[in-house]
């Protein structure tokens, strides 16, 4: 552990800054966690598009499809990948409390930067079994937890009971998958005790500009919309940073077209029901980066059709050859 | 294997039949399982209660709350305590697919007669993942599948749903946990010939009986929470209609009018309101005599001091506390 647990909020906001990417999990052909695939893919990320940090194990990475030992080896993989040069929060959600707890000591362990839980699911129904799950969590690590208020728990955290989440000694932010709407409260009402971060890039430019965002955590636009020697978010990031707003937007519109598509591919699928992993997967495959394999049951691959769709797609907006 | 993959529905039709129970599961001071505890639920039911079989590791046993590890040691401790003289039914339900594959495996193996299959949860939201969860399952194991349809999951199997997973070979029986009669009644007339149907409500349990041939209580907590070694009168009625004697059935059906009213106090109705009162469940099931020590896990409540005697209480009122008295 960096820090101790008292510091947890005041460390967070020290250094969870920049842009950081939500990433997939690979499996091999006959269905293993792919190490070599995911380290690989880390050296990418880290080396060739300059992410300065990673959501592992989470929704991205298909964390219902995997056993506790894998999530465990993939913390500990990820961990081996980064240290030193990028931070890492690691998932650690479970329906169970107990293997909450064992998860997220075993991020703590490996060196996991933080850790960092979706709206309990399946018995937490009400804020006080919310509030009763995060105590009881937190209560037995030392970690910095950040809440993950992604409404396909069944469960969605209004600002205000994430205000008094905040209290919690060690929460130290809130990735806040919710309505802009919904942001803007909870920065009101909770922004001071912890980072609050809206993972959207396509509404980034105004969350860092002008309501204070000071991290993007997390998705996958960073790797699926930037290239080697092309860090278009990363540039208009710093454009932003450097006081040059008029710059970063002119900057920033130049991914329209790209938003389209991953509307297309991967947010309209999404709130239809369909987790698009597999389409994410061989967006990935298509831009020539490692694991853009197989996606596991109960989700479905992507069909030969689809995948020349996003083919032509990715052709047609400039992104691939 | 008692059965073959391919008889499983025929197996279901023979053997899946009369009551099934849902005991508890207790903690040890220490937070773990009592397997001891849970064992002597299962011999309370099969020679006190003589039901026909139980359902373990559902939501009176808080299945979200048990590690993988605890959930097959506990499958393992009932199969032992059944000694074959009541069929165990566990849920083996995950929403990790190679959990779900290694517990119903493990009930396999260790002789259960069926695996119980919740709808899933988190990845599978359209028809066609949820279909593709449970064809996935089913093609890698041999043992008949019950279908649990569950609102918990966040949604309900349509009938039409329901009629596409009856389909698949070893899918054989469904506990529809949906407290809709028109649904359910939609469900026995599409798939009650390839199913073994039943409403796990006990106010609905004469109804199906009567009107649509209910064959299994399949399955519910009630059977030890409403009877007692002397007075089984859900076994009572369930048999006078199984017999066709209806007017009598219906007779001692009423007789229960009070319990029921108390089981929608303390149970149904927060249960339905998203306040899942297994805290309250277990303080009832001690109180008829069942081991269900060690509370609730977070992030459940327990049952307050306040409570706990407001609801003896209401138990002594109603006079179902005769057992623990003598």
């Amino acid at each position: 552990m960096k820090y101790r647990k008292s510091e947890a909020k005041e460390y967070t906001r020290e250094h969870m800054k920049g842009i950081w990417a939500a990433i997939p999990c690979p499996f091999t052909e006959d269905d293993q966690l792919d190490e070599a695939a995911l380290r690989k893919s880390m050296r990418y990320y880290i080396e060739e598009l300059k992410i300065d940090g990673f959501f592992c194990g989470g929704l991205i990475g298909e964390f219902w499809a995997l056993t506790t030992e894998e999530r465990k080896r993939l913390q500990k993989v990820v961990v081996e990948e980064c240290y030193g040069k990028a931070q890492i929060i690691a998932h650690t959600g479970h329906q169970s409390v107990g293997e909450a707890i064992s998860l997220t000591r075993h991020a703590e362990e490996v060196g996991a930067d933080y850790a960092i839980h979706i709206n309990p699911y399946f018995a937490a129904k009400g804020d006080r079994h919310v509030k009763a799950f995060f105590t009881h969590l937190c209560e037995n690590v030392d970690i910095g937890v950040s809440l993950f208020n992604s409404s396909l728990s069944g469960v969605t955290l209004s600002p205000r009971l994430i205000a008094e989440l905040a209290d919690i000694e060690n929460i130290c932010c809130v990735k806040n998958a919710q309505s802009m709407e919904h942001h803007v409260e909870t920065l009101r009402l909770a922004g001071e005790k912890i980072v609050c971060s809206e993972p959207s890039e396509k509404n980034w430019m105004i969350n860092h500009a002008y309501l204070g965002q000071q991290v993007f955590m997390s998705s996958p636009e960073p790797y699926l919309y930037q290239r080697p020697g092309k860090l278009i978010i990363r540039d208009y990031t710093r454009l932003i940073d450097e006081g040059r707003i008029g710059e970063a937007k002119k900057l920033s519109y130049t991914l329209t077209e790209l938003r389209g598509l991953f509307e297309k591919w991967i947010m309209e699928p999404w709130k239809a029901g369909t987790l698009p992993i597999a389409y994410l997967k061989h967006w990935c495959a298509l831009l020539g980066m490692p694991g853009g394999g197989k996606v596991r049951p109960p989700l479905l691959q992507i069909t030969v059709p689809e995948k020349e769709e996003m083919k032509a797609d990715l052709q047609r907006v400039g992104l691939i050859g | 294997m008692r059965y073959k993959k391919t008889e499983a529905k025929e197996y279901a039709r023979e053997k899946f039949v009369g009551l099934w129970g849902a005991p508890t599961y207790s903690y040890g001071p220490d937070g773990k399982l009592d397997l001891e505890g849970l064992k002597q639920n299962i011999r309370y039911y099969a020679e006190v209660l003589k039901v026909q079989g139980v359902f373990v590791g559902g939501f009176v046993d808080e299945h979200w709350s048990l590690s993988v590890e605890e959930r097959k040691q506990a499958i393992r401790a009932s199969l032992e305590a059944a000694r074959g003289e009541i069929i165990i039914a566990p849920m083996t339900t995950h929403h990790c697919m190679a959990d779900c594959l290694e517990m119903t495996r493990f009930a396999q193996e260790m002789g259960a007669e069926i695996a119980i299959i919740m709808n899933p949860y988190l990845a599978a939201r359209t028809e066609k993942t949820i279909f593709e969860f449970f064809h996935h399952l089913c093609e890698r194991v041999e043992i008949g599948i019950s279908l649990f349809n569950s609102g918990y999951a966040g949604y309900y199997l349509t009938p039409d749903q329901i009629s596409a997973l009856a389909d698949i070979p070893n899918v054989c029986a469904i506990k529809n946990a949906i407290m809709d009669v028109r649904h359910t009644a939609e469900v026995f007339r599409k798939v009650g010939n390839r199913l073994v149907v039943s409403d796990p409500e006990e106010a609905h349990l004469l109804h199906g009986v009567q009107h649509f041939g209910q064959q299994l209580f399949h399955s519910s907590p009630t059977l030890h929470l409403f009877q007692t070694p002397e007075d089984r009168r859900i076994e009572r009625y369930f048999h006078l209609a199984r017999e066709g004697r209806f007017a009598e059935a219906h007779e001692v059906y009423a007789s229960l009018a009070p319990v029921r009213a108390l089981a929608h106090k303390w149970l149904w109705e927060p249960w339905f309101n998203n306040r899942l009162p297994i805290a309250h469940v277990k303080y009832w099931s001690e109180l008829m005599g069942l081991e269900a020590r060690g509370g609730v896990r977070p992030p459940l409540e327990n049952i307050t001091e306040e409570e706990k005697e407001a609801l003896r209480s209401d138990l002594e009122s109603a006079g179902l506390l005769v057992r623990q008295a003598a």
